[in-house]
């Protein structure tokens, strides 16, 4: 393999998964023609820069464009209820996004000792309450953004950030046996929820209580992408042998919970690969050779939304507004 | 039904290959020789071994009869192919899918000159999918390696020096706990 040319070390390393950075710290050190590719393009850097947010319109009303952050190295960590939380790479804070007006607030992040992968979601601060339709909440309504690291010691902290206080609140903490997925999380039951590697478990964050505790899933599910369940439980779809394949959560009587596993859909030939899911919807996007692909569960139809590409995650932005001077249904819809 | 297109392709080594075009053209290399017309006495492969050819080209039979096979299935609705329009998951045949994905996965399970060989020639010959395959074998061969598990699976030869490989060692501790 020393005479391999560059550029197919190249798209093998860009193979490796970057949101376990140590993988890269070894492969660096293999020989220095390894390192010098790694360092030369970028690869050590917390986010590669080329995989800085692509922003894809799949409604041709769509009114808006990327954020002016100020800065080339960026990664949006969630996207919700009208914003989008971004992390900003070269000045490590955290930005809320109102992407219909292009608002901006930042917000420094907490100090962790120790931490060395995070994770965040944002919400719209009356959604605990049920007090908010989130048709127009993140246009100056006050919102929380939650915050997740992961020290060495696979020690959990998270924290959570109120724009009415402007404060960060206390930490709380949980040990895990797996790191961070490099996913959006994903709002049910009145907690966050955050993929672990492996798909063999899954981070609670209860929103109300401000307790995390860690969710055990019936098996390896590397892959997986979580999402809300029918009667709005914890549920995450997987692909196993070519079939998507969807398990629920159920509470029991006893006080205990299941997991069901509910419906598969066949995929045809070619490897799909899932890339992301709309949080209250029943869509999943799917990498295939052919580009991406929106498939909804329930009506089993899908619908081509962009070019192929390599493509690890998907952001889904979705948005009402109303076009200039029509008071018309809401009807913009964008994924990214 | 009429007799597919046939081509021939000609390895480093001479040996002689007869293929239907459409397995043929799932390289990209081939398919521009076939339409500047440098077909007449078969398609010179210089870089490629025979037996390297002949795993590639048992890659390129079996995706180019698959995706036959798909077209033909009725009305070709299988997931995506046609972009913008809707049509259902479910139409695709399972049994080809799970057929070619674990096709895919025995492919490549071979020794680790195979698998060079294999890239060389899939970038050569640019067969987008094979390249993607070969590419993501090696990478999940790497992942979970130290960098001298890795140089001692891929052949290569360490040129560090003890101290320079010392410090970026020191420096990336947590990388290597």
């Amino acid at each position: 393999m020393e005479l391999m040319p560059e550029e197919l070390v190249e798209e093998i390393l860009l193979r490796v998964p970057p949101d376990e950075p140590a993988y890269l710290v070894r492969v660096a050190l293999v020989c220095r023609p390894w390192r010098r590719i790694l360092s030369d393009r970028g690869f050590l850097r917390p986010r590669p820069t080329d995989r800085i947010p692509r922003f894809v319109r799949t409604s041709t009303t769509s009114p808006f464009s990327p954020p002016a952050l100020g800065c080339d190295l960026w990664w949006a960590l969630d996207c919700r209820h009208s914003r989008v939380l971004i992390h900003t790479v070269n000045h490590d804070h955290l930005v809320v996004w109102y992407p219909l007006t292009g608002d901006q607030q930042h917000l420094s992040i907490p100090a962790s000792p120790g931490a060395h992968m995070h994770n965040g979601a944002v919400l719209c601060a009356k959604h605990v309450d049920g007090g908010c339709d989130h048709l127009d909440c993140g246009h100056g309504g006050s919102f929380v953004v939650v915050i997740v690291d992961v020290d060495t010691d696979h020690v959990v902290r998270a924290s959570a950030y109120s724009s009415e206080t402007r404060a960060w609140g206390a930490t709380t903490s949980v040990h895990v046996d797996d790191l961070f997925e490099d996913r959006t999380s994903l709002l049910a039951d009145a907690a966050l929820h955050f993929t672990l590697k492996g798909g063999r478990s899954i981070l609670k964050y209860d929103l109300s209580g401000h307790r995390l505790s860690v969710i055990g899933t019936p098996g390896d599910f590397a892959g997986m992408f979580m999402m809300e369940a029918e009667d709005g439980g914890l549920g995450f779809v997987a692909v196993l042998d070519g079939c998507i394949y969807l398990w629920t959560q159920q509470h029991q009587e006893a006080g205990t919970t299941r997991w069901a596993q509910h419906r598969a859909i066949e995929l045809g030939r070619m490897l799909p690969r899932l890339i992301g899911f709309a949080e209250g919807t029943n869509a999943v996007f799917i990498n295939r050779y052919e580009g991406v692909f929106v498939l909804d569960l329930k009506s089993r139809k899908v619908r081509m939304v962009g070019e192929r590409g390599n493509y690890r995650n998907i952001l889904p932005y979705m948005s009402f507004y109303t076009p200039s001077d029509t008071p018309s249904v809401p009807n913009c819809r964008s994924f990214w | 039904m009429a007799s597919p297109a046939m081509v021939t392709l000609i390895s480093s080594d001479d040996a002689r290959f007869e293929v239907t075009e459409a397995a043929a053209t799932m390289s990209q290399t081939i398919r521009h020789m076939i339409e500047d017309g440098c077909t007449d006495g078969g398609i010179p492969l210089p870089n490629v071994p025979a037996r390297t050819l002949a795993k590639v080209l048992e890659y390129c039979n079996k995706h180019a009869a698959a995706t036959a096979a798909e077209s033909s299935a009725a009305g070709g609705a299988a997931a995506g192919s046609d972009s913008g329009s809707s049509s259902s998951a479910d139409s695709a045949g399972k049994d080809d899918g799970v057929d070619l994905a674990s096709f895919d996965k025995a492919f490549v399970e071979v020794d680790t000159d195979t698998l060079y060989d294999l890239l060389l020639a899939a970038n050569y010959l640019d067969v987008k999918t094979l390249l993607d395959l070969c590419c993501q074998k090696v990478a999940d061969m790497i992942r979970g390696k130290t960098p001298e598990q890795i140089r001692q699976t891929f052949g290569i030869k360490n040129d560090f020096s003890p101290e320079e490989e010392e410090k970026i060692r020191k420096e990336n501790q947590w990388a290597f706990e």
